[in-house]
């Protein structure tokens, strides 16, 4: 790595380091007030309101990641400014790309990187800090949903909806199976206690099936009852998550089952889309940061640069939401709807960049 | 000799109105120094902590009751609440900033060879510190509690907006406490489903499940409020607990009316909680609950205002106290005091609930501690 490049690098990430630091402190400060009295009120453990912090901080960071980029790549560069040393290198007859140039591609880094992190670990310790939060600090029995209290499947010709599901010993609690026709008539309906995984099929203890066939329902008692069900234990590891939860590859997969299914996508692919789009933000918002970095004089300016970086950010993240909204209510073509945010304010990044003093 | 006293006495003189005109121009120069860095803090963490909100608001944009407006007002009655942490982030960073920059342009050096010390600064970072924490003061005793009040029943008003949140397509949707829709086709212009599986648990002796070929869903909101599903050729199954008793019944049409009340609340709020209440209203309920938690809230509503001022003051000797190369360092320390001010102030407030610590005690104590770090830092950097 060349020496600029390093030099260019520390200030960047000096700041970068120090932003992330003070937006996540505040965002904490703030979320833990709002919290505090009903973690006071059901008189939780202290341990398990800092662990619900503790798995709360990485999503938190996550989203503090584009801004602090903004701010790093502003200030940074304001700095390099201020000390003349901008001046210096130009006259040395460097392109802004020399110096300029790590600060976009860090930013660029930062997109896999904030996307990786948060498909690995800030989703899963996202679903970790909820599931605590419902267990042991609100301590209120789950309500019904894709929990693993009550889980529900669904394919091509049946429901399945269970009390419990303990994926250790694949066993579903409290079964009720419906079985329908393409007219959503039901066909049978068959209530268990227990239904067991045994070795390669399903197999139903102590229950009752209710038929309904021309006009006569039959009700008829059994103890064991093997059922032909397409569905295997792995399948149930992404029914027992919402799709919000689930990773990007397993979302990406389901997606396409239930489309295939003749079902609507549409609020599965905008979320698809909105993790890619929203990891993008930091490269958009970074490009933004030198651009305007790069029109600040020596003489000061980075209150402007940031003040209008902020202006620049805030209609950024609003347009973002309002246009997978949009997306969300078919209003405009998914990949439209996310990605033209995106596209305008790259487009803004560009032009401000191309027009800068190089 | 006699001709000195004169002399001196002129010179005093002069140096008096040369000091005079000088401290209000560094008054002045401070001052701005400070506001400029303080408002964008404001300004930015107002923002980012407004758009981390804008996500919840927003899934109701697209629901047919509710407009671009409903949205606005909701996020503006949000903002006291977010004001009141932001307002003395801004205080700190302001001043802090402010201070970093002097130093850095070797400006503190130029004003102490000029004879003005560290201590003459004062006056215009408590000018800041004092004006921020007057307009926390008001928003904390007088906005917060309406806005919050406000806030609460606009955002009933909005998750009432059940019918969009039902409208979905082949996803099973627990919006409604006990019960589980499933529609497998969804027209949302026309409210009306296709493949309908509809899972009732509001009795737990009986497992009721509703399948239809088609339904239509609408809302009516005169007298109380209810939305209805208008089902078509479809069947209700019923099982008892016990498994044995059962029941199925088919119909050609069915109307299942669910009241948003009986579900979801009444949207008529008689008790409002402690974030809800004015001053008065908090001492009247401690008088007749003796709750500690309304002395607490009571206390917290006039000491946290003040954070702005303690926390401002300790800041400027942060910016100074770190020679060239480390002066991210006392950004970094004012952020991790900022940190432990609420880590502080939360102690103080569990400690004050546990009734180990009068509620008074527990929540100023956060500001004394800050104001005599402030106090400390002031005199070492005066000295140095």
């Amino acid at each position: 790595m060349k020496i600029l490049t390093r030099y260019v690098l520390k200030h960047f990430f000096w700041v970068f380091g120090i932003a992330l630091f003070g937006f996540g402190g505040i965002y904490v400060v703030v979320d833990f007030f709002e919290k505090l009295d009903d973690i006071l009120e059901k008189k939780a453990a202290a341990m398990d309101a800092v662990l619900y912090f503790a798995y709360k901080v990485p999503a938190i960071l996550a989203q503090g990641i584009p801004i602090a980029a903004l701010l790093a790549t502003l200030i940074g560069l304001g700095i390099l400014q201020r000390n003349r040393e901008i001046m210096a290198l130009r006259a040395a007859g460097l392109r802004a790309w020399a110096y300029a140039g790590p600060m976009v591609l860090a930013s660029l880094t930062l997109v896999v990187v904030t996307f990786m992190a948060g498909e690995t670990l800030g989703r899963s310790l996202n679903r970790k800090a909820a599931d605590l939060w419902q267990e042991k600090i609100e301590k209120k029995d789950v309500q019904l949903g894709f929990l693993q209290e009550n889980v529900w499947y669904h394919s091509q010709d049946y429901f399945l909806q269970a009390r419990t599901y303990d994926a250790a010993t694949k066993v579903f609690q409290g079964v009720s199976i419906y079985e329908l026709d393409e007219q959503f008539r039901l066909r049978r309906r068959l209530d268990a206690q227990r239904l067991i995984w045994a070795e390669s099929s399903w197999r139903a203890e102590k229950g009752t099936v209710l038929a309904y066939k021309g006009g006569m329902a039959q009700h008829q008692a059994f103890e064991h009852m093997d059922m032909a069900l397409a569905l295997h234990p792995k399948d149930l590891a992404v029914a027992a998550a919402l799709p919000e939860e689930l990773r990007w590859d397993l979302l990406y997969g389901y997606t396409k089952k239930l489309g295939a299914e003749g079902y609507n996508t549409v609020p599965y692919r905008v979320e698809l889309h909105m993790r890619v789009a929203t990891a993008f933000a930091t490269l958009i918002l970074g490009l933004i940061g030198v651009s305007l970095g790069l029109h600040l004089g020596h003489r000061g300016g980075i209150a402007l640069g940031i003040a209008l970086g902020l202006g620049l950010t805030f209609a950024y993240l609003v347009l973002l939401q309002i246009g997978a909204s949009f997306a969300r209510s078919e209003i405009l073509p998914v990949a439209l709807g996310v990605w033209m945010p995106n596209g305008l304010f790259a487009a803004i990044g560009a032009a401000l960049w191309v027009r800068a003093p190089q | 000799m006699q001709n000195l006293w004169p002399s001196l006495t002129a010179l005093n003189l002069s140096v008096w109105g040369a000091w005079r005109n000088m401290g209000w121009t560094l008054y002045r120069y401070l001052m701005l120094d400070q506001l400029i860095p303080a408002s964008l803090c404001f300004l930015g963490l107002l923002m980012i902590l407004v758009t981390g909100r804008l996500m919840q608001f927003l899934k109701y944009l697209t629901a047919a009751s509710v407009s671009a407006t409903d949205i606005l007002i909701v996020m503006a009655l949000a903002l006291p609440k977010l004001a009141l942490y932001a307002l003395p982030m801004a205080s700190l960073m302001g001043t802090v900033l402010a201070f970093v920059r002097l130093s850095a342009d070797n400006e503190i050096i130029a004003m102490r060879s000029a004879g003005i010390s560290f201590r003459q600064m004062a006056p215009a970072v408590l000018t800041l510190a004092l004006a921020l924490t007057a307009v926390s003061f008001y928003t904390s005793v007088r906005l917060l509690p309406t806005a919050n009040r406000e806030l609460k029943s606009a955002l009933r008003s909005l998750s009432r907006a059940v019918i969009p949140a039902l409208l979905q397509e082949g996803r099973f949707i627990d919006t409604l406490p006990n019960m589980v829709f499933f529609f497998q086709h969804v027209d949302t212009s026309a409210s009306t489903v296709r493949g309908v599986l509809i899972h009732d648990a509001r009795n737990p002796q009986t497992r009721v499940t509703i399948t239809a070929r088609e339904a239509v869903i609408r809302e009516r909101s005169e007298g109380n409020n209810e939305v209805v599903l208008h089902m078509q050729d479809g069947m209700l199954s019923r099982m008892g607990r016990d498994l044995k008793t059962s029941q199925i019944i088919t119909f050609q049409s069915y109307d299942l009316v669910l009241s948003l009340d009986a579900l979801l609340g009444s949207g008529k709020e008689v008790s409002w909680k402690r974030g809800e209440m004015s001053l008065a209203e908090l001492r009247t309920a401690l008088a007749q609950t003796q709750d500690r938690r309304y002395a607490l809230e009571w206390h917290k509503r006039l000491a946290l205002p003040f954070a702005c001022l303690v926390l401002g003051m300790a800041a400027a000797p942060f910016g100074v106290l770190f020679a060239q190369g480390r002066r991210m360092t006392g950004i970094t320390l004012s952020i991790a005091l900022f940190l432990a001010y609420y880590l502080l102030l939360s102690a103080g407030n569990a400690l004050g609930e546990q009734r180990l610590v009068p509620a008074a005690f527990g929540i100023w104590m956060p500001n004394a501690v800050t104001a005599s770090v402030a106090t400390s830092l002031w005199v070492k950097a005066h000295r140095q």
